[in-house]
């Protein structure tokens, strides 16, 4: 196989080349300004090309039943194809929780990559 | 020069694209792949009791009712753009649609459905649709934008820099990230050796940046391919099962932009082969009937007189000889029939893959077994029996 680059023969300049420069910068651009800025972020991040790129733990789900005893949450029970980049925000999921565990008074929130642990109640209503 | 005459220049000119067009038809088929596979997703996460989670609040996801006919739409989409089908149409929108699903929610994305997205948006601006195609074959669309080219190319290392780059943090170099993603059997394996994690976690982030580089060189673009296609298969064969169809889709996609960085344009060569061999005589015969321009010029090794080039290096009876024209460069074996290949049409091309490091030892090694029996096969065939016995030793 060759490996000597192209050198086909060249036409006339071809009217829409400014379009042209200017969809490839503005391609490029981006390819390398997208991807630059992921690199700050935790990884895996999106649009990053960070395949396989580094370790992100969910945070961990905890619901807290009125005796005080505590059951693990399996969030694979309320997300199809869970990944290590999504991001569940627990104003949203915490109402969920609550209303399969009717046993829970507050959930309970360990957020990994921090440590940190948040207890939400849960509504009476 | 001026400014507006540069622009013109660089992005005016053409090159072959034939690449462009095996790239079209192949990433088709992997968009179909992907269509199937973003089925099964798209049902896991649109399914009763489970939770959405949004990513940009415009982008509204099918319903589970509606799925079927959104996957039937992509995979006919893809079908098309495969085909070289409306391409015009069916690129813009397959590409949308695969873009639009990244989006609907966290749970669809996929670095690979990214890169599909993008590289087909891209083969619609180079052109692809002048290219042999469904819609017919346009005998002067022999060419396409260098500039879009280009961008497919770059596009491929920008994806192993950042790949690389990306990588380089303690929870990968330490082997644990690969560990989470191997295959059960191979953590078993692996897991009583912790440093051979170490060392392919390295290697993986030099390999990715080697590769972003090396395709680029005329001296490594060869081996380059080679060592990335054992690259991608490496992983889809180590990684979990789990994630085999997305990294087959990756890995093909990849390989086929890897077409992008060789020359297709067919070079007028001159070939010496052994035309006192029936079935030689009928393959370099089959070539010439298949070229489309007169690029091969094919002589008889017992035509001495007619000889242009100095063969006395090669034993003409052992293989056929190509000399390049303008390189003066020749080639033997598998690597000679491979160069032979460019002038014919574009759905040959894939036979060039013969002359790849790797690939060539058992495409040379299967010339050299054909090649001894040339004489007994001929006359199986009912061909022409070889008027000289075989030579044995090299040409004094």
């Amino acid at each position: 196989m060759d490996t000597r680059d192209d050198a086909a023969p060249r036409r006339r300049p071809h009217p829409r080349a400014w379009w042209a420069a200017g969809l490839f910068a503005a391609f490029v651009s981006a390819q390398l300004a997208i991807p630059t800025l992921m690199l700050a972020g935790p990884r895996p991040s999106r649009f990053g090309w960070q395949m396989y790129a580094g370790f992100r733990a969910l945070d961990v789900y905890t619901a807290v039943r009125h005796d005080g005893s505590t059951a693990p949450i399996d969030l694979r029970a309320f997300f199809g194809n869970l990944r290590a980049d999504a991001y569940i925000a627990p104003a949203m999921f915490v109402p969920h929780v609550c209303g399969r565990h009717s046993d829970a008074r507050a959930v309970r929130v360990r957020h990994v990559m921090s440590g940190d642990t948040e207890e939400y109640t849960c509504s009476s209503e | 020069m001026q400014l507006g005459m540069r622009v013109a220049e660089l992005f005016g000119r053409r090159v072959d694209g034939r690449a462009i067009a095996w790239a079209r038809a192949l990433i088709g088929v992997d968009c179909v792949l992907r269509g199937f596979e973003a089925w099964g997703i798209l049902e896991r996460v649109l399914a009763p009791g489970h939770l959405r989670l949004s990513y940009v609040s415009w982008a509204i996801a099918p319903s589970l009712d509606a799925l079927p006919l959104y996957i039937a739409v992509w995979i006919g989409l893809a079908l098309a753009f495969a085909g070289g089908w409306l391409t015009l149409v069916s690129g813009p929108v397959l590409s949308a649609l695969m873009g639009y699903t990244l989006l609907v929610d966290q749970q669809t994305y996929s670095n690979h459905l990214y890169l599909l997205s993008l590289v087909v948006a891209l083969l619609t601006v180079a052109e692809s649709h002048r290219r042999p195609s469904l819609e017919g074959a346009d005998p002067d669309a022999t060419t396409v934008p260098a500039w879009s080219v280009m961008l497919l190319k770059l596009q491929v290392s920008i994806v192993y820099i950042f790949g690389a780059v990306s990588k380089i943090n303690f929870a990968f170099l330490s082997g644990a990230v690969l560990y989470l993603n191997l295959r059960p059997s191979l953590k078993g394996m692996v897991g009583h050796f912790p440093p051979v994690l170490l060392v392919m976690a390295a290697a993986s982030i030099l390999l990715e940046l080697w590769l972003a580089a090396a395709l680029w060189s005329p001296r490594w673009r060869t081996r380059a391919v080679s060592i990335g296609i054992a690259f991608h298969v490496g992983i889809v064969l180590s990684l979990r099962t789990s994630e085999s169809v997305q990294l087959i889709v990756f890995t093909t996609l990849m390989s086929t932009l890897y077409l992008q960085f060789f020359s297709h344009t067919p070079r007028h060569v001159t070939v010496y082969y052994d035309d006192s061999c029936g079935v030689c005589a009928r393959v370099i015969g089959w070539f010439l009937a298949r070229q489309r321009q007169p690029w091969i010029a094919a002589i008889g090794s017992t035509s001495g007189a007619a000889f242009q080039h100095d063969t006395s290096k090669f034993d003409l009876q052992q293989s056929i000889l190509l000399v390049d024209y303008e390189s003066g460069e020749y080639a033997t074996g598998s690597r000679a029939f491979a160069a032979l290949v460019k002038a014919l049409p574009v759905v040959y091309q894939p036979l060039r893959i013969a002359a790849l490091p790797g690939f060539v030892l058992v495409s040379d090694a299967v010339y050299g077994l054909i090649a001894k029996r040339r004489h007994e096969i001929s006359s199986r065939l009912g061909l022409d029996r070889c008027a000289v016995a075989p030579s044995i030793g090299q040409r004094s």
